[in-house]
Protein backbone atom coordinates (compact mmCIF):
# COMPACT_ATOMS: atom_id res chain seq x y z
CA UNK A 1 0.00 0.00 0.00
CA UNK A 2 1.77 3.05 -1.16
CA UNK A 3 -0.52 5.71 0.89
CA UNK A 4 1.12 3.93 4.01
CA UNK A 5 5.05 4.29 3.05
CA UNK A 6 3.71 7.68 1.98
CA UNK A 7 2.25 8.25 5.42
CA UNK A 8 5.42 7.22 7.28
CA UNK A 9 7.66 9.10 5.83
CA UNK A 10 5.68 12.02 6.51
CA UNK A 11 5.12 10.89 9.59
CA UNK A 12 9.15 11.58 10.02
CA UNK A 13 8.82 14.94 8.72
CA UNK A 14 6.50 15.88 11.37
CA UNK A 15 9.56 15.45 13.55
CA UNK A 16 10.52 18.89 12.35
CA UNK A 17 7.30 20.45 13.55
CA UNK A 18 7.86 19.28 17.24
CA UNK A 19 8.46 21.72 19.84
CA UNK A 20 11.51 21.15 21.50
CA UNK A 21 11.74 21.97 25.94
CA UNK A 22 15.34 22.72 27.20
CA UNK A 23 16.66 20.69 30.03
CA UNK A 24 15.47 23.76 32.73
CA UNK A 25 12.40 22.88 31.34
CA UNK A 26 12.58 19.44 31.47
CA UNK A 27 13.46 19.60 34.83
CA UNK A 28 11.10 21.58 36.65
CA UNK A 29 8.71 19.38 34.93
CA UNK A 30 9.88 15.81 36.38
CA UNK A 31 9.56 17.31 39.92
CA UNK A 32 5.52 18.28 39.25
CA UNK A 33 2.86 16.30 41.09
CA UNK A 34 2.01 13.28 39.05
CA UNK A 35 -1.82 13.13 37.91
CA UNK A 36 -1.71 9.39 37.05
CA UNK A 37 -4.43 7.02 37.66
CA UNK A 38 -2.20 5.19 40.18
CA UNK A 39 -1.32 8.35 42.18
CA UNK A 40 -5.26 8.10 42.68
CA UNK A 41 -5.90 5.22 43.03
CA UNK A 42 -3.68 4.89 46.00
CA UNK A 43 -5.25 7.92 47.75
CA UNK A 44 -8.97 6.61 47.79
CA UNK A 45 -7.60 3.61 48.75
CA UNK A 46 -5.24 4.73 51.66
CA UNK A 47 -8.46 6.99 52.50
CA UNK A 48 -11.13 4.15 53.00
CA UNK A 49 -8.61 2.16 54.91
CA UNK A 50 -8.14 5.42 57.38
CA UNK A 51 -11.83 5.95 57.37
CA UNK A 52 -12.78 2.45 58.28
CA UNK A 53 -10.34 2.24 60.80
CA UNK A 54 -11.17 6.17 62.29
CA UNK A 55 -15.23 5.08 62.60
CA UNK A 56 -14.61 2.16 64.44
CA UNK A 57 -12.11 3.70 66.51
CA UNK A 58 -14.75 6.74 66.68
CA UNK A 59 -17.37 4.04 67.85
CA UNK A 60 -15.27 2.27 70.30
CA UNK A 61 -16.09 4.18 73.48
CA UNK A 62 -17.21 3.30 76.90
CA UNK A 63 -20.57 4.19 76.19
CA UNK A 64 -20.34 1.63 73.59
CA UNK A 65 -18.60 -1.27 75.53
CA UNK A 66 -21.47 -0.32 78.70
CA UNK A 67 -23.96 -0.84 75.58
CA UNK A 68 -21.97 -4.24 74.19
CA UNK A 69 -21.91 -5.47 78.25
CA UNK A 70 -25.30 -4.95 78.71
CA UNK A 71 -26.16 -6.79 75.22
CA UNK A 72 -24.50 -10.32 76.44
CA UNK A 73 -22.04 -9.58 73.69
CA UNK A 74 -18.71 -8.50 75.33
CA UNK A 75 -16.57 -11.44 74.54
CA UNK A 76 -17.74 -11.69 70.83
CA UNK A 77 -16.76 -7.95 70.83
CA UNK A 78 -13.64 -8.58 71.75
CA UNK A 79 -12.93 -11.06 69.47
CA UNK A 80 -14.61 -9.34 66.45
CA UNK A 81 -12.25 -5.97 67.08
CA UNK A 82 -9.22 -8.28 67.07
CA UNK A 83 -10.01 -10.48 64.01
CA UNK A 84 -11.32 -7.31 62.33
CA UNK A 85 -7.99 -5.22 63.06
CA UNK A 86 -6.03 -8.30 61.84
CA UNK A 87 -7.72 -8.50 58.62
CA UNK A 88 -7.09 -5.12 57.74
CA UNK A 89 -3.54 -4.87 58.52
CA UNK A 90 -3.48 -8.10 55.73
CA UNK A 91 -5.19 -5.84 53.29
CA UNK A 92 -2.67 -2.92 53.99
CA UNK A 93 -0.06 -5.56 53.63
CA UNK A 94 -1.65 -6.72 50.36
CA UNK A 95 -2.33 -3.71 48.99
CA UNK A 96 0.59 -2.01 49.54
CA UNK A 97 2.36 -5.32 48.11
CA UNK A 98 0.51 -5.48 44.47
CA UNK A 99 1.06 -1.14 44.44
CA UNK A 100 5.28 -1.51 44.66
CA UNK A 101 4.42 -3.86 42.12
CA UNK A 102 3.49 -1.48 39.44
CA UNK A 103 6.23 -0.12 37.15
CA UNK A 104 5.28 1.53 33.60
CA UNK A 105 8.01 -0.22 32.31
CA UNK A 106 6.16 -3.50 32.20
CA UNK A 107 4.46 -4.45 28.82
CA UNK A 108 0.86 -2.80 28.60
CA UNK A 109 -0.64 -6.21 29.40
CA UNK A 110 1.23 -6.71 32.43
CA UNK A 111 0.73 -3.27 33.87
CA UNK A 112 -2.76 -2.94 33.00
CA UNK A 113 -3.20 -6.46 34.93
CA UNK A 114 -1.44 -5.37 37.87
CA UNK A 115 -3.38 -2.26 38.17
CA UNK A 116 -6.72 -4.61 38.12
CA UNK A 117 -5.18 -6.94 40.64
CA UNK A 118 -4.47 -3.93 43.18
CA UNK A 119 -7.70 -2.54 42.51
CA UNK A 120 -9.48 -5.80 43.33
CA UNK A 121 -7.37 -6.16 46.23
CA UNK A 122 -9.33 -2.71 47.44
CA UNK A 123 -12.48 -4.07 46.00
CA UNK A 124 -12.57 -7.21 48.25
CA UNK A 125 -11.65 -5.30 51.36
CA UNK A 126 -15.04 -3.07 50.69
CA UNK A 127 -17.21 -6.60 50.25
CA UNK A 128 -15.34 -7.57 53.55
CA UNK A 129 -16.04 -4.28 55.15
CA UNK A 130 -20.10 -4.46 53.63
CA UNK A 131 -20.58 -8.21 54.63
CA UNK A 132 -19.16 -7.97 58.13
CA UNK A 133 -20.76 -4.39 58.83
CA UNK A 134 -24.52 -6.12 57.69
CA UNK A 135 -23.86 -9.04 59.72
CA UNK A 136 -22.60 -7.67 63.32
CA UNK A 137 -25.28 -5.17 62.82
CA UNK A 138 -27.76 -7.70 62.65
CA UNK A 139 -26.01 -9.51 65.18
CA UNK A 140 -26.54 -6.65 67.53
CA UNK A 141 -30.03 -5.52 66.46
CA UNK A 142 -31.23 -8.99 67.51
CA UNK A 143 -29.42 -8.69 70.59
CA UNK A 144 -30.62 -5.33 71.37
CA UNK A 145 -34.63 -6.74 70.74
CA UNK A 146 -33.42 -9.87 73.15
CA UNK A 147 -32.13 -7.45 75.19
CA UNK A 148 -33.73 -4.40 75.10
CA UNK A 149 -32.78 -1.05 77.50
CA UNK A 150 -34.39 -0.84 80.51
CA UNK A 151 -35.62 3.02 79.35
CA UNK A 152 -36.80 1.83 75.85
CA UNK A 153 -41.00 0.50 75.90
CA UNK A 154 -41.26 -1.58 72.69
CA UNK A 155 -43.68 -4.09 72.40
CA UNK A 156 -41.87 -6.71 70.30
CA UNK A 157 -44.29 -9.61 71.17
CA UNK A 158 -46.10 -11.42 67.88
CA UNK A 159 -46.25 -9.64 64.84
CA UNK A 160 -44.24 -5.82 65.85
CA UNK A 161 -41.51 -7.66 67.00
CA UNK A 162 -41.25 -9.44 63.14
CA UNK A 163 -41.95 -5.94 61.86
CA UNK A 164 -39.21 -4.05 63.81
CA UNK A 165 -36.74 -6.78 62.77
CA UNK A 166 -37.47 -6.37 59.29
CA UNK A 167 -37.80 -2.61 59.23
CA UNK A 168 -33.85 -2.69 60.71
CA UNK A 169 -32.84 -5.07 58.23
CA UNK A 170 -34.18 -3.29 55.53
CA UNK A 171 -32.52 0.08 56.92
CA UNK A 172 -29.02 -1.48 57.53
CA UNK A 173 -29.74 -3.41 53.80
CA UNK A 174 -30.26 -0.17 51.84
CA UNK A 175 -27.70 1.47 53.86
CA UNK A 176 -25.09 -1.11 52.76
CA UNK A 177 -26.43 -1.41 49.49
CA UNK A 178 -25.84 3.05 49.17
CA UNK A 179 -22.31 2.59 50.29
CA UNK A 180 -21.97 -0.15 47.57
CA UNK A 181 -23.26 1.83 44.71
CA UNK A 182 -21.02 5.05 45.15
CA UNK A 183 -18.18 2.95 45.67
CA UNK A 184 -18.41 0.75 42.75
CA UNK A 185 -19.64 4.32 40.22
CA UNK A 186 -16.13 5.76 41.89
CA UNK A 187 -13.99 2.68 40.98
CA UNK A 188 -16.35 2.48 37.38
CA UNK A 189 -15.64 5.78 36.31
CA UNK A 190 -11.81 6.01 37.36
CA UNK A 191 -11.43 2.29 35.44
CA UNK A 192 -13.28 2.53 32.94
CA UNK A 193 -10.33 3.64 29.95
CA UNK A 194 -8.56 0.85 31.67
CA UNK A 195 -10.86 -1.32 31.36
CA UNK A 196 -11.99 -0.68 27.35
CA UNK A 197 -8.37 -0.43 26.83
CA UNK A 198 -7.30 -4.07 28.25
CA UNK A 199 -10.99 -5.43 26.47
CA UNK A 200 -8.87 -4.18 23.14
CA UNK A 201 -5.70 -5.78 24.32
CA UNK A 202 -7.29 -8.77 24.78
CA UNK A 203 -8.81 -9.04 21.76
CA UNK A 204 -5.39 -9.10 20.02
CA UNK A 205 -4.73 -12.34 21.13
CA UNK A 206 -7.96 -14.26 20.46
CA UNK B 1 18.40 9.78 42.78
CA UNK B 2 22.28 11.57 42.63
CA UNK B 3 23.09 14.43 40.65
CA UNK B 4 24.60 12.92 38.16
CA UNK B 5 22.11 10.38 37.30
CA UNK B 6 19.54 13.35 37.63
CA UNK B 7 22.33 15.75 34.63
CA UNK B 8 22.37 11.90 32.46
CA UNK B 9 18.36 11.06 32.75
CA UNK B 10 17.75 15.02 31.45
CA UNK B 11 19.88 14.67 28.84
CA UNK B 12 18.51 11.72 27.56
CA UNK B 13 14.93 13.09 27.69
CA UNK B 14 16.20 16.15 25.79
CA UNK B 15 17.64 14.28 23.16
CA UNK B 16 15.21 11.96 22.59
CA UNK B 17 12.56 14.29 23.63
CA UNK B 18 10.57 13.48 20.26
CA UNK B 19 9.32 10.33 20.89
CA UNK B 20 7.62 11.49 24.29
CA UNK B 21 6.14 14.77 21.77
CA UNK B 22 5.04 11.72 19.14
CA UNK B 23 3.35 9.74 21.49
CA UNK B 24 1.47 13.26 22.51
CA UNK B 25 0.44 13.58 19.30
CA UNK B 26 -1.31 10.52 18.63
CA UNK B 27 -3.06 10.70 22.20
CA UNK B 28 -4.27 14.55 22.38
CA UNK B 29 -5.93 16.74 20.25
CA UNK B 30 -4.86 20.31 21.56
CA UNK B 31 -2.11 22.05 22.66
CA UNK B 32 -2.92 22.05 26.43
CA UNK B 33 -3.68 18.50 26.39
CA UNK B 34 -0.10 17.40 24.73
CA UNK B 35 1.57 19.26 27.34
CA UNK B 36 -0.20 18.01 30.14
CA UNK B 37 0.55 14.63 28.91
CA UNK B 38 4.20 15.18 28.29
CA UNK B 39 4.85 16.42 31.39
CA UNK B 40 3.09 13.29 33.01
CA UNK B 41 5.09 11.08 30.81
CA UNK B 42 8.44 12.86 31.98
CA UNK B 43 7.55 12.30 35.43
CA UNK B 44 6.79 8.67 34.94
CA UNK B 45 9.83 8.23 32.69
CA UNK B 46 11.73 10.14 35.76
CA UNK B 47 10.64 8.04 38.40
CA UNK B 48 11.18 4.80 36.80
CA UNK B 49 14.37 5.76 35.66
CA UNK B 50 16.36 4.16 38.81
CA UNK B 51 14.36 0.48 37.76
CA UNK B 52 16.13 0.91 34.15
CA UNK B 53 18.89 -1.22 34.06
CA UNK B 54 19.61 -0.95 30.28
CA UNK B 55 18.99 -4.23 29.45
CA UNK B 56 17.50 -2.66 25.98
CA UNK B 57 18.30 0.68 24.61
CA UNK B 58 17.21 4.19 26.39
CA UNK B 59 14.78 4.63 23.83
CA UNK B 60 13.16 1.37 23.33
CA UNK B 61 12.20 1.83 27.28
CA UNK B 62 11.14 5.69 26.75
CA UNK B 63 8.26 4.18 24.08
CA UNK B 64 7.33 1.75 26.62
CA UNK B 65 6.83 3.67 29.82
CA UNK B 66 5.14 6.89 27.25
CA UNK B 67 2.51 4.52 25.90
CA UNK B 68 2.02 3.01 29.12
CA UNK B 69 1.22 6.63 30.62
CA UNK B 70 -0.61 7.45 28.00
CA UNK B 71 -2.68 4.79 27.73
CA UNK B 72 -3.33 3.60 30.96
CA UNK B 73 -2.07 5.80 33.65
CA UNK B 74 -2.55 9.14 32.21
CA UNK B 75 -5.61 11.13 33.66
CA UNK B 76 -6.53 14.65 32.12
CA UNK B 77 -6.31 17.34 34.17
CA UNK B 78 -9.28 19.30 35.08
CA UNK B 79 -7.47 22.54 34.88
CA UNK B 80 -7.13 21.68 30.71
CA UNK B 81 -8.86 23.95 28.50
CA UNK B 82 -8.73 22.81 24.82
CA UNK B 83 -7.21 25.94 22.68
CA UNK B 84 -7.31 24.49 19.41
CA UNK B 85 -9.66 21.86 17.36
CA UNK B 86 -7.51 18.69 16.77
CA UNK B 87 -7.47 19.05 12.88
CA UNK B 88 -5.66 22.30 13.38
CA UNK B 89 -2.93 21.03 15.45
CA UNK B 90 -2.30 17.81 15.04
CA UNK B 91 -0.72 15.99 12.41
CA UNK B 92 -0.16 19.33 10.02
CA UNK B 93 0.34 18.09 5.86
CA UNK B 94 2.55 20.29 4.07
CA UNK B 95 0.37 21.29 0.95
CA UNK B 96 3.30 22.99 -1.19
CA UNK B 97 4.60 19.43 -0.82
CA UNK B 98 2.36 16.92 -2.50
CA UNK B 99 0.12 17.09 -4.76
CA UNK B 100 -3.74 17.91 -3.88
CA UNK B 101 -4.79 14.10 -4.08
CA UNK B 102 -2.00 13.26 -1.62
CA UNK B 103 -2.34 15.77 0.65
CA UNK B 104 -6.55 14.94 0.75
CA UNK B 105 -4.96 11.63 1.04
CA UNK B 106 -2.95 12.04 4.19
CA UNK B 107 -5.19 14.04 5.89
CA UNK B 108 -7.80 11.63 5.60
CA UNK B 109 -5.32 8.83 6.86
CA UNK B 110 -4.20 11.13 9.87
CA UNK B 111 -8.07 11.64 10.77
CA UNK B 112 -8.46 7.89 10.35
CA UNK B 113 -5.79 7.13 12.56
CA UNK B 114 -6.94 9.80 14.94
CA UNK B 115 -10.40 7.42 14.91
CA UNK B 116 -9.24 4.52 16.45
CA UNK B 117 -8.68 2.97 19.47
CA UNK B 118 -6.02 3.19 21.77
CA UNK B 119 -4.65 0.27 21.17
CA UNK B 120 -5.06 0.21 17.68
CA UNK B 121 -3.13 3.49 17.84
CA UNK B 122 -0.28 1.95 20.13
CA UNK B 123 0.63 -0.56 16.96
CA UNK B 124 0.12 2.31 14.34
CA UNK B 125 2.62 4.81 16.16
CA UNK B 126 5.40 1.97 16.74
CA UNK B 127 4.86 0.72 13.26
CA UNK B 128 5.11 4.58 12.27
CA UNK B 129 8.45 4.29 13.83
CA UNK B 130 9.77 1.64 12.59
CA UNK B 131 9.71 -0.79 14.75
CA UNK B 132 9.41 -4.48 14.48
CA UNK B 133 6.88 -7.09 15.55
CA UNK B 134 9.29 -8.72 18.04
CA UNK B 135 9.09 -4.97 19.92
CA UNK B 136 5.37 -4.08 19.63
CA UNK B 137 4.86 -7.71 20.26
CA UNK B 138 7.05 -7.15 23.65
CA UNK B 139 5.57 -3.31 24.22
CA UNK B 140 2.31 -3.91 24.16
CA UNK B 141 2.69 -7.38 25.91
CA UNK B 142 0.39 -9.37 22.88
CA UNK B 143 2.37 -12.40 20.77
CA UNK B 144 4.31 -11.42 17.96
CA UNK B 145 2.15 -13.34 15.50
CA UNK B 146 -1.03 -11.73 16.59
CA UNK B 147 0.90 -7.86 16.33
CA UNK B 148 1.02 -9.02 12.71
CA UNK B 149 -2.52 -9.96 12.18
CA UNK B 150 -3.62 -7.12 13.95
CA UNK B 151 -1.39 -4.50 12.07
CA UNK B 152 -2.46 -6.30 8.68
CA UNK B 153 -6.24 -5.60 9.83
CA UNK B 154 -5.96 -1.99 10.39
CA UNK B 155 -4.10 -1.08 7.31
CA UNK B 156 -6.64 -2.82 5.07
CA UNK B 157 -9.32 -1.21 7.30
CA UNK B 158 -7.30 2.18 6.34
CA UNK B 159 -6.71 1.05 2.55
CA UNK B 160 -10.49 0.56 2.33
CA UNK B 161 -11.43 4.08 4.03
CA UNK B 162 -9.29 6.02 1.51
CA UNK B 163 -10.85 3.98 -1.57
CA UNK B 164 -14.35 4.34 0.10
Amino acid sequence: MKELELLKKDWKKQEKALPQYKIEELRQMVYKRSNSLIRTIFIISIVEFLLSCALSIWFVDDEYWQLVTHLHLKTVTQILLVVSYTITLFFIYLFYHNYKKITPQDSTRVLMKKILRTRMTVRYYIIYILISTGLSSILYFIFSLKYPMPETDLNLSGINGLIVIGVGILFIGVALLLVWIVYTLLYGILLRKLKRNYENLKKIDL
Amino acid sequence: MTKAQEKEFLKQLEKHQNIVHKVCKMYTNDEASHKDLFQEISIQLWKAYPKFRGDSKFTTWMYRVSLNTAITLYRKSKKIIATQDIAEISFKVKAEEYDTTTEENLKFMYAAIKELNDIDKALVLLYLEGKDYKEIAETLGVSQVNARVKMTRIKRKLKSLLSS
